[in-house]
């Protein structure tokens, strides 16, 4: 028996275990969140004695006569600074780090209340985050000292909301407070955990799979195997994805499932699944995209190892070259990046119905209604979805993960069904990055004015499509970046290997392209004898000019006013670069791209529905400030429901940094609606039962359209990065000055560059995941993931078209989630070479202080 | 026989060009040529002489760097690179200098060219003080130059913010290499807030000296780039008024009507 006091009460477990599991699966104290269980993340910080520990390494046994406190124990007015403070400083984003960086702050603000930022940094060095780069925790916590030290009053809520203002969010208090639900801090009655088998190699012949020992485990409810499954293949774009594979088939990563075991007890699983005896015949795995091509390559899919192509032509790129006065060919090499969200995969699944209802974390509800419906082999109507916080996604979370295997398991079992990937199962299995070798041929005259450029783009897309489709189309369509020439050859191909599979990741292709253009520009601006920044101001795309891709550039286009905002800076420091960037909002290219919003009046309270997904970008803030701009009202008087296939209407995936324009709109035109019926009607009373839909649906052309100017997209954001390292080549400074039309939020806006920042820095120099011979071998606490006290200053630079230029959708605000990470890393790049005079050419880059070579 | 002075220092050779009737001597690409007789001042051998370096306002190219010494210097601006790897051959290029450009006041000079259109300036020394003289008052005519007898060449100064700006430049010869410019045209254009804030243009037509007219340009400078390209033909009539040529190795109507041309796409690719 042993006894630990919790948030001063003592209670008793019958067996030793880690805290977290006793806090969380017994105590259902679930702000402590399982962010990794290896010590690494800390989300699941709490104080032992005052002193912060991270619960998963610590066992009830060491605990008798310690006290253990987490937010849930923290005295409610102290709680309402960190809920004021950690909301005004647009501290939260996803929100899953949160709970752990409260206590790691308490730690601190216990100490002292006149801490300085080193000593802030220094106390959550030990908490990742994802979203916000850091500096908005800081400036919290630094707040929160502030209020704590003054006794400031926590100030009242605003009446009223508008665009471009800095307004506290309105999914802060219940992320800071812990009260805020993941899908992991669901527990049912009865409810059961299920594990897949995964395949022991990437390519093998599954001879022979015999789970008869594994049935008698008393712990075990179901094995499930292929043959259990309905509809076998599934997928986001293209139906490729095996759900699982048996006897006979060929595996073709190592995330291949085998076999799907169900156990009353989660701590079982490991043991269970050791129990199911699998024969293989081990093949020779295709690894990269060239040994995919070669002649004699077995095929991966039926249809072929090229999984998908992009070709865009425009102009005379050959005579432009020809002609040119200066050329330059490179060839670039970039790798896999995780998207290392904080929140692992989670899905739990409940028979409802003839069906199932499933609380999953992911990027569309309405993706995995229709994916596991599909699998399944239910209709849509079957299948109930609804979402609880989503903790990080950056396109990681568009894809199936866990949510067939909980939903599948469900059905057949009629009992709630748990699906967690570990850290390290989240890591080996959900798609990355897509590795991306290029030749890029870029060509100026003599005033570095650019001419033309051709390219070739080689993605490795892993077992699996994915996203790989589009993702080499935005690689191509936005690969000779946002300047003002036409002669334009690019092919792209996207090769199936056996390697873990790549698919969407903010910046979707554009971060890799962006790299090789970039990099170009500045040899480029070497022989013209101009510097970097100069060559970008004479390229910068303006109104009127036409794209690469052919695009008529909008009035609302601002990219020389990104240049002009960080030439001071530029030219103040010396071990400087810089990179430009664009990124379109909304996926476009003739695709459907509709945003809803749905609002219904009950009980004198205005519901906000959509299905938008936030995975922390702060959806349900800017659809409420839209409406609130439009109709005047009172943000009080607004209910904002958490997605659900049966109460928001679907808005699409929040993906391709869409939401914001898309739904965005939408919300303004059901706000105006709203106020239009309130007018007439008087009073909100006299509206009680009525429901108003906005709906916005982007018309653009497809790649290919037989146009002289086709629209590719509705909107692109524009935008500058720099940055500054030190004498020793440490990185102290990051600045973006972007494009992104009006901000809806200030806080938000910032918060979502600083984070694309400090995840673009890790993209460029700080993060390597590897995977060796198809087999991943990265471990999470050895990425690289940029931790508090080594990130720099972050500065973010607004640069708003004029009034009258501004984006007719949105109230003007143009996507930023995506952006924000793209000209990062041949920033860093340039940075580098001006350093120490290496032209690297290949992310992550070498040799850096960060990552010394070998 | 050639007989002549070969002085290590600046301070020296001035001495020796106060006190004696010398032929200034550097690279001898045209002395040679001419064959001419008397007592030269070898200036090849004095370091002050062979630098280029960069201040807050000027890029300075001393008046004994070579051709091909200023092609391969980091500090050298494009524009001038370009100009100057279009003289003749590799073996002239090696001897060459940017003083011996100027000091031969030819009106065919491609180094001469690009100080002309960069507003550069002459430095002169002689034994007693130095002058700064702007290019267009150092060359007076074909062969004649405003250097005093005690005097030498001693820098060109090309004044950065010149070579900031975006340029045209193009050489029209009888072949690709080792020709003497039948016409060259060299322009700097650069706007700043939608406005024309640098536009210089100067040819070189065999005209007697190169050929830029300040005052026309000045009629185009402080417009908005819409307003400046309405303004694109008077310009272009009155530049063609004012080139009177003579007879040259080439039709006077041909080069006329080449440096205008020249000069119209200069104007279209800047101005739209």
């Amino acid at each position: 028996m042993y006894i630990v006091n919790i948030n001063g009460k003592d209670y008793e477990s019958a067996h030793d275990k880690k805290l977290l599991r006793f806090l969380r699966d017994d105590l259902h104290l679930t702000s402590v969140k399982d962010g990794c269980s290896e010590g690494v993340c800390g989300t699941c910080t709490v104080l032992i004695d005052g002193v912060k520990r991270k619960a998963c390494t610590v066992s009830l046994s060491k605990l008798s006569h310690k006290r253990v406190l987490t937010v849930e124990g923290i005295d409610p007015e102290e709680m309402r600074v960190y809920e004021h403070c950690f909301a005004e400083a647009g501290a939260v984003q996803c929100g899953f780090c949160i709970p752990g960086m409260v206590i790691a702050a308490k730690s601190l603000l216990d100490r002292t209340l006149t801490p300085t930022r080193k000593e802030v940094k220094e106390a959550i060095k030990g908490n990742l985050c994802r979203c916000t780069g850091y500096k908005k925790i800081e400036d919290a916590i630094l707040m929160a000292a502030d209020f704590f030290r003054e006794k400031r009053a926590i100030p009242a809520p605003r009446t009223a909301l508008h665009m471009n203002e800095r307004a506290k969010r309105i999914d802060a208090r219940e992320k800071v407070n812990g009260s805020g639900v993941f899908a992991d801090d669901l527990y049912f009655e009865g409810m059961l955990y299920a594990k897949g088998l995964y395949a022991k190699y990437p390519r093998a012949r599954i001879d022979r799979i015999d789970v008869s020992r594994a049935l008698t485990h008393p712990d075990c409810v179901e094995i499930l195997l292929r043959d259990d499954v309905p509809h076998n293949k599934i997928g986001h774009i293209k139906q490729d994805w095996d759900v699982m594979l048996g006897e006979g088939d060929i595996t073709k990563y190592v995330g291949n499932v085998l076999a799907l075991v169900a156990s009353v007890k989660e701590e079982s699983l490991p043991e269970i699944l050791s129990l199911i005896e699998v024969d293989y015949t081990e093949l020779t795995p295709l690894n990269s995209p060239y040994d995919a091509l070669r002649g004699d390559a077995p095929l991966i899919h039926e249809d072929g190892n090229v999984m998908s192509r992009a070709n865009l032509v425009r102009g005379n790129a050959d005579e432009a070259i020809r002609t040119a006065k200066y050329v330059v060919t490179r060839k670039y090499k970039t790798s896999w990046q995780e998207h290392g969200f904080m929140e692992p995969e989670c899905a739990v699944a409940l028979p409802e119905g003839d069906g199932v209802l499933i609380y999953t974390s992911s990027q569309s509800i309405y993706d995995v209604r229709r994916e596991c419906a599909a699998a399944l082999g239910l209709s849509q109507e079957q299948v109930h979805v609804r979402a609880p916080l989503v903790g990080g996604g950056f396109g990681g979370k568009e894809d199936m993960t866990v949510q067939p295997y909980a939903a599948l398991m469900a059905y057949i079992t009629h009992k709630p069904v748990k699906v967690k990937y570990s850290r390290q199962e989240s890591l080996d299995y959900h798609v990355k990055r897509h590795p991306m070798e290029m030749e890029f041929t870029t060509a100026c005259d003599e005033n570095g004015i650019l001419t033309g450029m051709k390219g070739i783009i080689i993605a490795d897309t892993g077992a699996y499509a994915s996203l790989g489709g589009p993702v080499l189309h935005r690689a191509c369509t936005h690969a000779a970046g946002p300047y003002n020439y036409q002669n334009i050859d690019i092919f792209g191909m996207s090769v199936y290997t056996n390697n873990v599979p790549a698919g969407a990741y903010r910046g979707f292709g554009v971060t890799q392209s962006c790299f090789a253009t970039e990099m170009n520009i500045n040899l480029l601006a070497e022989m013209v004898g101009i510097d970097p920044w100069e060559m970008r101001r004479r390229n910068a795309i303006k109104p009127g000019d036409i794209l690469p891709n052919g695009q008529t550039a909008d009035p609302n286009t601002n990219m020389e006013a990104c240049l002009d905002a960080v030439k001071d800076i530029y030219y103040a420091n010396k071990y400087v670069g810089l990179a430009c960037g664009f990124k379109n909002s909304g996926t476009g290219m003739g695709k459907k791209d509709i945003g809803r919003v749905l609002l219904s009046v009950e009980h004198g309270r205005v519901h906000i529905r959509t299905s938008a997904a936030c995975m922390g970008q702060g959806i349900g803030q800017m659809v409420l400030t839209e409406i609130c701009h439009v109709s005047g009202l009172d943000p009080a008087l607004f209910d904002f429901e958490s997605a659900d296939t049966e109460r928001t209407p679907d808005a699409g995936t929040s993906t391709a940094s869409r939401q914001t324009v898309m739904t965005g709109e939408a919300a303004r035109r059901v706000g105006e609606r709203l106020h239009l019926a309130l007018q007439k009607a008087g009073s909100l009373s006299a509206l009680e039962g009525e429901e108003f839909l906005g709906e916005y649906s982007a018309k653009t052309d497809p790649l290919g359209a037989i146009k002289e100017n086709p629209v590719s997209h509705i909107s692109y954001s524009y935008g500058v990065q720099l940055i500054v390292l030190d004498d020793n080549g440490r990185i102290t400074k990051a600045v973006s000055a972007f494009d992104v039309g009006t901000p809806v939020n200030i806080q938000s806006v910032e918060g979502q560059i600083e984070g694309g920042m400090v995840m673009g820095i890790g993209y460029g120099v700080t993060e390597k995941f590897e995977c060796i011979d198809g087999y991943p071998s990265s471990r999470f606490g050895r990425i690289g993931f940029m931790r508090a006290d080594e990130a720099p200053a972050l500065e973010v630079i607004l640069c708003q078209p004029a009034e009258h230029d501004k984006l007719p959708y949105s109230l003007g605000a143009k996507g930023c989630g995506e952006l924000c990470m793209i000209p990062t890393a041949p920033a860093c790049a340039l940075a580098y070479y001006r350093y120490d005079g290496r032209f690297r050419t290949s992310l992550p880059l070498e040799d850096t202080p960060y990552r010394p070579s070998k | 026989m050639v007989n002549g002075y070969a002085p290590t220092s600046l301070q020296e050779a001035l001495t020796i060009r106060a006190a004696h009737a010398v032929i200034p001597y550097a690279g001898g690409t045209d002395l040679m040529v001419q064959g001419r007789k008397g007592v030269f001042l070898f200036l090849n051998k004095i370091d002050e002489l062979r630098r280029v370096t960069v201040d807050d306002d000027y890029i300075r190219i001393g008046a004994g760097v070579t051709f091909t010494e200023a092609i391969a210097h980091p500090d050298v601006p494009a524009l001038m690179k370009e100009a100057v790897s279009g003289i003749a051959a590799p073996a002239i290029r090696n001897a060459g200098t940017f003083g011996g450009n100027l000091g031969n006041a030819s009106d065919k000079a491609d180094s001469v060219l690009i100080e002309y259109v960069s507003d550069a300036l002459i430095r002169l020394q002689s034994i007693t003080g130095e002058r700064l003289v702007p290019t267009d008052q150092f060359i007076l005519s074909r062969g004649v130059n405003a250097l005093h007898d005690d005097e030498l060449i001693v820098e060109v100064l090309l004044p950065r913010a010149a070579f900031d700006a975006q340029y045209s430049y193009l050489k029209v010869g009888g072949r690709n290499a080792l020709a003497i410019s039948h016409i060259a045209f060299a322009g700097l254009y650069d706007s700043e807030g939608g406005r024309v804030s640098r536009l210089s243009a100067a040819v070189i037509a065999d005209a007697g000296t190169v050929l830029r007219f300040r005052d026309l340009e000045q009629q185009l400078v402080g417009l908005s780039v819409d307003d400046a390209r309405q303004q694109k033909e008077i310009f272009l009539s009155a530049f063609g008024e004012r080139i009177v040529l003579g007879r040259g190795r080439v039709s006077g109507e041909y080069r006329k009507a080449v440096s205008l041309n020249l000069l119209r796409d200069f104007l279209d690719r800047f101005l739209g």
